[in-house]
Order: C-alpha cells, then structure tokens, then sequence
C-alpha cells in the first residue's frame, strides 16, 4: 500500500486547469521529485494535498484512507508536514519556540527541557544541527530551513513536502541537506521535493513525476532516465510562432555589464560575477526559472538597485552612479514583472501614469509648473496608438486600477517606448496578458528591435524566449550559465541549462 | 467595479455619512433635554446674528485651515505627520521672539521677518521627524508625538525664563508692540489680515499639488512609493520637502496666533487645532480646498454650538463629537453598506 | 541644593510621588504592550484612557461604591478598544487614523457626558481607594513608603507585570500571542487565529487602559475634569517604545516618566532654581535617543499595524 496516493485530481482557477486530471503516487522510504515549468501545478497539487485549496474533483488516499484535509491543520495531524519556499519562522523567537509553537499537546506551561531534550535528539539522529535556544534571526537561510525541517519531524510528519528546497542554498549546504533527507528516507519518511534543478533529481530522487500545463506528463524511474529526457518531457512541446525580424541583428555593443555582482540579502536573491553584453538591434533573451535573480539584474540595470561590485556601461559610457531618472533619460526603459507595484501609481489616472517618466520636462512642464493641457494631448495620442480601453467613461482620467491587467500592461508599454528608449528592460511582459495583448506587446518588441534598438527580454516562459530572441542567456542560482544563438539552441538545451545542468555541475 | 458604479457608491456613502451624522447630532441634543429645532434655530443664528459672530467663523478657522493644510500636504505623501501642534509652537514660540527681540526694525519688515522665523523652524522642527523615517526607517507617528511633548515642555520653560515679561509675575510674554501686530481688518470684530494669509496660502499650497512638477511628485510617492522610485521621482527629496512644507504651515497658524489673537506668547495658545488639523485634513481627502471647506464648516459648527451652550445648554462638546464620529464612519463605511452585503461577499 | 535632595524626607516623597505619577502610565502602558505585541498599534490609547476615568467617575458616583466605578472605567474603556479592534481588524483600517480619530471623539463624548451629569450641581466628589501598608515591606526606608504603602490598584499592577512576564516568557499561549504580533502568517500555519487573538488583545488593552484612566479618578483626585488625561495616553505608547516591549521595561519606563514629572514637582516646593520644564522635556528626549540606539536591533513587533487578511501573502 502507498504512503500517499492521489488520483484524477482537478483544480481550475476561473475555468483554466491549474491541475488537470493529476495523479501522484508517494511510497514509504521514497523521494519522490515533482518536476514542471513555473506555472505547471506543482504548488497548486501541493497546497491541496496540504489543505489549502481544495480540489474539484479526484480523490486523496493517506495510507490507504480516503481523506480531505481543510486546512494545513488537519494536514499535519494527519501526518503531512511542508516546508514552504518562504520559511514561516518568527524571526525574533528561538529555534525552539518556533519548533513547539501551539502544538497541541503544549501545556499552559511550557515544558520547554523536555521539548529542547526531543529536539536535539531528532536533530542529531538526522544531522539537522542548529542550537535550539538560537535565535532565529541570527541563522543562515540554511539553518533556518533545518528549523522548518525540524518543526516538522517534531510533529511526526511521514511525509514531507519541500517546495523549491535548494533554491536558496549554498552548493555545500546543498550537499549537506541531500545527506538529511538521505538519512530520512532511510527512517522510512516519504519525501516529496518539488524542484527544476536535473542535477538534483538526478541525485537524490528515486521516481520523477513531471507536469506540464497542469496535466501529468511523465512517472519516471529516475535510475532509468537521462537529463534530456526530464528536460524534453517538461518543455514537450513544438515552439510554434516565430517572430519577422526583418533585419539581421545587429553587432554593435549597447548596453554590457561587467562582473557585476550582488549579496545575499534578507530578501531578494544574490548574483554573482554577471558579464552580459547587449547589442543593437538585438533582443537578448534571459531564461531561467524565476527566483534566479532575474528581478535583481533587471533592477541592476534601470539603477533601483546598486551592486556590490562590477560595472555597467552603456554606449560606452559608465553609467554605474547614475539614477533611475538619469538612465532613463539616456535611454534605459523597464517593464516590471510587477506592474501594480513598481510600474504603475494606480490611484492615478491614465494621464498621470503616462507622465511619470516625463513629467519633470518640455513639453509637459516649463520651470516646474505642469502644462496639464500638453499631457492630456499626449495622454491621447498614447492611448489611441497603443489601443488601451478603459471602462467607463471618464477615459483618460479613469484610475488605473479600474483597468484590465492587459491595458495595464499597454499602458506602461506606451509610457516607456518612445523615441528616447535605447536599451528596453522588459521582465516577464506577457504574464497573466490574454492572447491579444500577448501579440500586442510582443510586437512592440520586435519593433524596437528592428529600429536598431536592445531589448533584454527576461522571461520564465521558454517559448517566448525562443520566438521573440536572437541570443539567449540562462540565468541559473545568480549566474549567467549560458550563452547561445538561437539558431544553435535547442528547447533541450536550455532546459538543462535552466536546470542547472551545464556540464561541469555536480551535486551530492 | 466599473467607474460608474463606484462613484454612485461614493456618493451614497457620503449622503449615508451626512444623514447619520444629522441623526446623531439631533439624537445627542435631545439628550440634553433640548429641542433640535431650537438648537438648529440657535446655532443658524449663532451664525449669522452679527457681524462678529460671523466674522468670529474665520478667525476660529484660520489656524485650523494652516494646520490643517499642512497635514494634508504630509499626508499625501504618506508622511504621518501628527505633530503639527508641535509645529504650531515651534512657530509662535520663533514669531515672538523674533517680535519681541527686534524691536528697532520697523513693523512690516518685522512682521515678515517673524513669518519666515516660524516657517523656517517649524519645517525643521517636522523634518526631524523626516530624517527619522527617511534614513533611519523610525515611524513618523512616535517621532512627532514626542517632538510635541518636548516643544510644549520647551514653551513653558520660554515664558518663564527668557521670554517672560520683565514688568509682569504670570508666566507669558510681553506684549508684542502694536507695530508689528497683525492688523484688524473689519472693525468691531476680531477679523484680522492673518486670515487674509491663510486664504493665500492655501491658495498657492493648492496651486503647488495641482498645477507644479512638486505637487505631482508628492502624489506619486504618497500613492505607490515603490512605483515612484522605480519610475525616477525622486521620493527622499519629496517626503523631505512635504515634511518641511507641512511644518512650516502650521508653524505660520502659530505665528498669526501670537500676532493677530495673543498679542503675546503663552502656553495652551494652540487650543489643540495641531490634533483637529489631523481629523479635518483626513475628512477633506487631503485636498488643499477641501481642508479650507472642512475647516471652515468646524469652525462654524463651533461658533454656533458656543451659542447653543449658552442658550440651551446644549454643551459644546458635541463638535468634537461629530468630528469624531465623521472620521470613524468614513473608516467604517462598509458596515454601513446594509444594502450590498449580499453581492458584496462573492468574488473573494 | 545636593544635600537638600540627598535626605531621606525627599527622596522619600520623591519615590512616592514618582509612583503615584506613573501608575496610569503603567496601566495604559501594559495594555498598549498587550495590543502592539499582538500587531495592533492603538494610538487611541488616550481616548480609552479618558472613557476609563470618566465612567469609572460616573459609575463611582451613581452607585456610590468604588467597584461599581472601577467596573465601569474597565467596560468605558473596552468599548473605545473594541471599536478600535472592529475598524483596525474586522475592517483592516489604517490603524493610526483609527486610534487618532477615537481621541477626538472620547474627548467629545466624555466632555458632553460630564457636563450633563454635572448640570446645575456644582463640584462633585467621589470617594477614592484608601492605602493599605503591606506589612515589613513598608516599613523599608525610602523604598517601602513608596511602593508597599499604596492602595490595591497598585498592588494589582505588580501583579499583572509579573504575570505578563511570565505569560510572554512561559506559556503556549504567550508565545501565540508573540507569533501573532511578528509573524501573523507563521502563526495562522501553526494553526493559531490570528484575528481572534487581536481581538482577545484588544479587550485587554481596553480593560488595563480602563484601569489606567479610573486610577486617576478612583485614586488620585476624585473628580472627573474634562481632557484629564491630557496626553498619558501618548505618553504610554512612548513608555512601550522605551521598555522595549516588555512588561517589566514598560515599568520601568513608566516609572521614569513619572520620577521625571515627580522631580519637577518636589524641586519646585524645595525651591530649587531650575526650570521644572527642562526636566519634562527629558524623558521625551531619552525615548527618542532609545529609538536612535535601538536601530538595528528594532524590538518593535514585525507584524505592527499591518492588517492580516487571510490568505494573503
């Protein structure tokens, strides 16, 4: 009998399958990998097995028993343990606070010798070790995710669900963590990781289930499969659309960084040793699964961000110490993956929010006063060409948050290209946009890029990356991992290299 | 939600919030035993009786107005300044120093002189505040709250030591010599020309937000910080400038105080309009206008709830009441949406 | 001027003095740490003190008995609180223009109640809690005086700021109230209410601040005036800020701001030449310089004044 058995199960998130028909088999003693795109339904069958969606349909065997767990809750009494990518932990409590918080047999009083006596015993049998009277705030990341491992194994979990385990990890924590879970799948716990790193599954996992677009592709033996064969499963598909590039691209360098660098911080991911170069009439394209450090070298570029070391340049020019505003005006333009929270005031209307770049000169200010007559003619103009619709009828001084997302997107497009734009930093530009706007913003793109001008096209959909780019760079733990011509690339390729698989890797 | 029907929703919350606050006004007068209507009759004529008494609105509405515009100012720019009657005595405390310590230049200058002391104090006195948040991440809130603590205590000291006057034994200055007071425009009444300033200055603090690249700033950053960063506003300078702005206005409602009203420098000269300023620059949206109507609508609420008090008994208390009771339902409006509770669940 | 502050008389009274000065601050100080602990900043913490004085002073004198005050100031206080808690947590309001917004309406309300209570009768006057002399403790010099010959309230205090040592320090459901305030989705995963523990924080903040207002009436004074807590509201949210959120710093915090107003008081009647407002200025100050010191090692609750709206990340 299975430890964990879950059949058919379906989950749509506004009539769109996030999981379709998904079936998931765990055994006693196994690490079971969980391998898909982002956007797969990974987390989603996830969370569903952990109590916090719940499932259309299909059905949840827990050793044998049918179950429906409505919150994490009853997950973990019932023996289902998850250590989420972003560590629950209260940072200003100990180790062992946050190990015993409101267990249920707690007494009114705490018992906190005996707890710290289990903890260090549970800690030393898997090789977990982390002082129990730390503080949390003062541990490594790496420490930290023992202290969730640990809160776990206190609760008497039997299967363990780690979601993206390794993406914050140092290689030599990573080897060290894969000797835990070693250690615990032979105490005979059931581990399911969810990870895109082939190295990995390839070193630890026994069985491999991929999903793609939200259905099961694959259960593989992992003993029995190669790297290219994970890879080809979770891409699986023929890239269909190509993009006219009308002209050759271009050779001339726009935009390089030098060896730039960045720290681990608190939040946000590190980088390290970047060296990219950017050339005109080209659109470098970026993969890589997101949380790689996409945001931070984007923001390296447009100046929100400082690095720690290394050097930007832009038509040979060190523009290293430089604002977000003197960029811009020399020609960096960006489009975050985060339009409600770094592109857009959306309490302001469309006119405002096309004017937040250039509201600070002719023709839409003199001497500091705002010619507001000059920016709503703008405004209009804007709107017309780039078709954005708002509802209502109060046009251009309908708030931006009464928009869609995609004439959201169309309207932060607008604002950013324009004559002066050089270098376009556009970051995940088609997430969550329907086909229409899709297309819309793609040819926008492509446009710039036949008008002699460099587009970093940083995006976790492959497919995208392979229609729209003339180089493509893989961006892997904070590195660029590869660089490759797409006439040379291969969807395999890639996918290792998003993978971490470049050849000379080797964990575990 | 669409345009259309959000703004038929604002409205009815605002008539829902109007007719309450009727309904609770009416309800707290009859508690006193006294008759709505008459107590309506009395506050209208209150009012309008006299000269003076109409006269009496502005000048209780002049410092609200400053104070009031400076919150507004701050607050647009997410800077929570709760410290503009902290503020307010920083700019009484410099009008009359600078009144009384110059008595050889000449009234006009001198007047002037007194305007720019308070405004350029009563900016630092909210920019430390400003360093706090911006450079150490330290709330506003506490920050400003403690400042006001210290200026009040600071304010005592003045006016029994350096600033007390030589001739007199009860702790307050001298009188400001009638050269550099503020002069009286209408007489037989107290309508003096710092109202005159508050007007202007509301004016062109409006003038600022709506028509200039400053003002526009100050929105953005208020709105999305992060967004602004991103975008290149320049968003330290803004909370800097909106801070030093804002208290500098309520510094100039503490100067024409000391000018215009007191003749003279004491304590407790602030009537706490720095915490009303607060209240009134929330219920105005933090727009510049709507500070000046707000204010102007507080300050006659209380000229004519005075004379209620006096004929009917009806205690005056019952403007900070209703200022309350408006802030707390415009906070609140969801509760009073009986009517969309059904469709109002869904969709989450 | 030294010798004349180093006697036993002065100090004596001094300490007393300085006691007597904090206990409000202490009360709204402890309730306010109950809140902020638990992620909700209640600036109002003045208007929940003055509903506390006002109806323990109304109740007091209605009922003619000091438990019946005391009662009221306690339930007077909680509905300030509770109305709080539902815009702050039911309706994940900026919780700053809440609590400001409810000082101005208590004032408005509690001046309006008074006077129509006082309508036509002239000064009034209700009993207060008479000391009790701990016995031994209170025959310590200087110490004993000042802290164990004083009435029950105080006595209950000591009390509540052990307890809540204890409660923060030992208990299951003190390290839920903690995991609330910091981490509010950490704790909803460890299967705590978050909601439900601010609202049970909430009543107790309404509660202690209840306690703190009718201390002024039922102990101090007697009578009720209008705005007669004039700022200890905002003074017991400075005294969690420099008692670094703690039970007993808020204690020691509290105690500092009263020694302070204490001091001014006792070199007054001494006729010692400095200026008493100097010394008020003081414990502001320090409080400011201990938010400048403890930059980096913020003890402040993450989780403060930040609505938790299930399900959101």
């Amino acid at each position: 009998m299975a430890l964990l058995e879950m059949n058919q199960i379906c989950k749509a998130f506004s009539g769109v399958y996030a999981n379709d028909h998904v079936d998931l088999t765990v055994e006693k003693g196994e690490i079971h990998a969980l391998l898909g795109e982002n956007g797969a339904g990974k987390t989603t069958l996830m969370n569903i097995l952990f109590g916090i969606y719940s499932a259309d349909s299909g059905q949840i065997l827990w050793k044998g028993q049918p179950v429906r767990f409505a919150s994490p809750k009853d997950a973990i009494a019932a023996g289902i343990g998850m250590v989420q990518q972003h560590f629950s932990l209260v940072r200003k409590m100990t180790v062992l606070d946050n190990i015993i918080l409101n267990l249920r047999d707690n007494r009114f009083v705490l018992d906190r010798k005996q707890a710290r006596q289990r903890v260090r015993a549970l800690a030393e049998k898997y090789g977990l070790t982390v002082d129990p009277d730390a503080q949390v705030d003062s541990l490594s990341v790496g420490e930290q995710q023992r202290v969730e491992i640990l809160k776990a194994l206190y609760r008497d979990v039997e299967l363990l669900i780690l979601d993206e385990p390794t993406g914050v990890l140092t290689p030599q924590e990573t080897a060290q963590f894969f000797e835990v879970l070693r250690a615990l799948q032979k105490e005979g716990y059931g581990i399911i990781i969810i990870t895109h790193r082939m190295s990995e599954i390839m070193a630890i996992s026994d069985r491999v289930t991929i999903l793609r677009d939200g259905k099961k592709v694959a259960q593989l033996v992992t003993a029995q499969t190669q790297p290219d064969e994970l890879s080809r499963y979770m891409i699986g598909r023929e890239l269909k659309e190509t993009y006219d590039v009308d002209t050759p691209p271009g050779t001339e360098p726009l935009l390089s960084l030098e060896g730039v660098s960045l720290p681990r911080k608190k939040k946000g991911h590190p980088l390290h040793d970047i060296t990219l170069e950017l050339r005109r009439g080209e659109i470098l394209g970026v993969a890589g699964v997101e949380g790689n450090g996409q945001k931070e070298l984007a923001e390296i570029i447009t100046g929100i961000q400082r690095p720690s070391a290394g050097r930007v340049m832009l038509d040979g020019a060190d523009i290293q110490r430089e604002t977000v505003r003197q960029r811009y005006e020399r020609g960096v333009v960006y489009i975050s993956d985060d339009r409600l929270n770094d592109s857009l005031v959306t309490d302001m209307d469309l006119t405002e929010n096309l004017m937040l770049r250039d509201y600070c000169r002719p023709p839409f200010s003199h001497r500091g006063l705002l010619d507001r007559k000059a920016m709503l003619q703008a405004a209009k103009e804007k709107i017309q060409r780039y078709q954005v619709r708002s509802s209502g009828t109060s046009g251009e001084a309908t708030p931006v948050r009464l928009l869609s997302g995609g004439n959201q997107q169309k309207l932060i497009v607008a604002r950013e290209i324009s004559d002066r734009a050089q270098v376009v930093v556009a970051s995940q530009p088609t997430r969550g946009l329907d086909i229409g706007a899709t297309h819309f913003v793609r040819d926008r793109l492509v446009e710039q890029r036949n008008a002699g001008k460099g587009v970093l096209l940083i995006s976790a959909d492959l497919e995208e990356i392979m229609a729209l780019s003339d180089r493509i760079a893989v961006l892997f733990g904070g590195r660029i991992v590869g660089v490759l011509n797409r006439q040379e690339a291969t969807v395999e390729q890639i996918g290792l290299l998003m993978g971490g698989v470049t050849g000379k890797e080797e964990v575990g | 939600m669409t345009a259309m029907t959000h703004r038929k929703q604002t409205l009815l919350d605002v008539v829902t919030i109007c007719l309450l606050t009727v309904v609770i006004s009416a309800l707290l007068i009859l508690a006193c035993g006294a008759s709505p209507v008459e107590a309506a009759s009395l506050f209208v004529k209150g009012i309008f009786g006299t000269k003076a008494s109409f006269a009496e609105i502005f000048v209780k509405a002049c410092p609200l107005i400053l104070t009031g515009l400076g919150c507004a100012v701050a607050f647009r720019t997410g800077f929570f300044n709760i410290g503009a009657e902290g503020q307010f005595y920083v700019g009484s405390i410099a009008a009359a120093m600078v009144a009384l310590g110059l008595p050889q230049v000449p009234g006009v200058v001198r007047i002037i002189l007194c305007f720019v002391a308070a405004f350029v104090c009563g900016g630092i006195w909210a920019l430390i505040a400003a360093v706090f948040k911006t450079r150490f991440n330290i709330s506003e809130i506490i920050v400003t709250i403690m400042l006001n603590y210290i200026v009040i205590n600071f304010l005592g000291y003045a006016v029994r030591s350096f600033l007390m006057d030589p001739a007199g034994n009860v702790p307050q200055s001298a009188k400001i010599d009638t050269a550099a007071q503020l002069p009286n425009l209408i007489t037989s009444t107290r309508f003096h020309a710092g109202i005159v300033l508050a007007f202007v200055l509301a004016a062109a603090v409006w003038f600022l937000m709506e028509k200039t690249t400053v003002g526009y700033e100050l929105k953005a950053v208020g709105l999305n910080q992060r967004a602004a960063a991103c975008n290149g506003v320049p968003v330290v300078r803004s909370i800097i400038s909106s801070a030093f702005l804002s208290g500098g206005l309520a510094a100039i409602a503490g100067g024409i105080e000391v000018l215009a009203i007191q003749k003279k420098l004491m304590e407790g000269i602030s009537g706490d309009c720095g915490y009303t300023a607060v209240l009134i620059a929330l219920v105005a949206f933090n727009r510049p206008l709507g500070v000046v109507l707000v204010a102007i609508l507080y300050a006659a609420m209380e000229v004519g709830a005075s004379s209620m008090q006096r004929q009917l008994g009806v205690p005056s208390a019952i403007v900070s009441i209703i200022i309350g009771v408006v802030v707390v339902l415009i906070l609140g409006k969801e509760l009073l949406r009986w009517y969309g509770k059904k469709n109002g669940k869904e969709g989450a | 001027m030294v010798q004349e502050i180093l006697t036993v008389g002065f100090l004596t009274a001094f300490l007393s003095a300085a006691v007597r000065l904090a206990m409000p601050l202490m009360y709204g100080g402890l309730g306010e740490m109950i809140a902020e602990r638990a992620g909700i900043l209640n600036i109002g913490m003045e208007g929940v003190m003055l509903s506390g004085a006002f109806f323990s002073f109304a109740g007091a004198w209605y009922f003619h008995s000091i438990p019946m005050g005391l009662l009221c100031g306690i339930l007077g206080g909680m509905v300030v609180s509770l109305l709080h808690g539902l815009l702050s947590i039911r309706l994940a309001k900026d919780q700053s223009v809440s609590g400001l917004a409810l000082n101005m309406l208590m004032l408005g309300v509690t001046s309006f109640l008074y006077k129509l209570m006082s309508a036509g009768q002239s000064y009034q006057q209700v009993e207060t809690l008479p000391s009790l002399a701990i016995p031994g403790l209170s025959a310590i010099p200087v110490i004993g005086e000042a802290f164990f010959n004083r009435d029950i309230l105080t006595y209950l205090l000591y009390v509540l700021i052990i307890a809540a040592f204890f409660f923060y320090r030992s208990t299951n459901w003190g390290l839920n109230f903690i995991a609330v305030g910091e981490h509010p989705r950490a704790a909803e995963s460890a299967g705590i209410p978050v909601n439900r523990y601010r609202w049970i924080a909430m009543v107790l903040n309404g509660a202690l601040g209840g306690i703190g207002g009718a201390y002024l009436v039922l102990v101090q004074l007697g009578v009720f005036t209008e705005n007669m807590i004039s700022g200890r509201g905002y003074i017991a949210l400075a005294a969690v800020i420099l008692g670094r959120y703690t039970s007993f710093g808020v204690f020691g915090a509290a105690l500092l701001f009263g020694a302070a107003n204490a001091l001014q008081i006792r070199l007054q009647t001494i006729g010692v030449e400095i200026s008493p407002y100097l010394l008020a200025m003081l414990p502001y100050v320090i409080t400011l310089a201990a938010m400048l010191g403890a930059i980096g090692k913020n003890s402040q609750p993450e989780g403060l004044s930040k609505p938790y709206i299930k399900g959101m990340r």
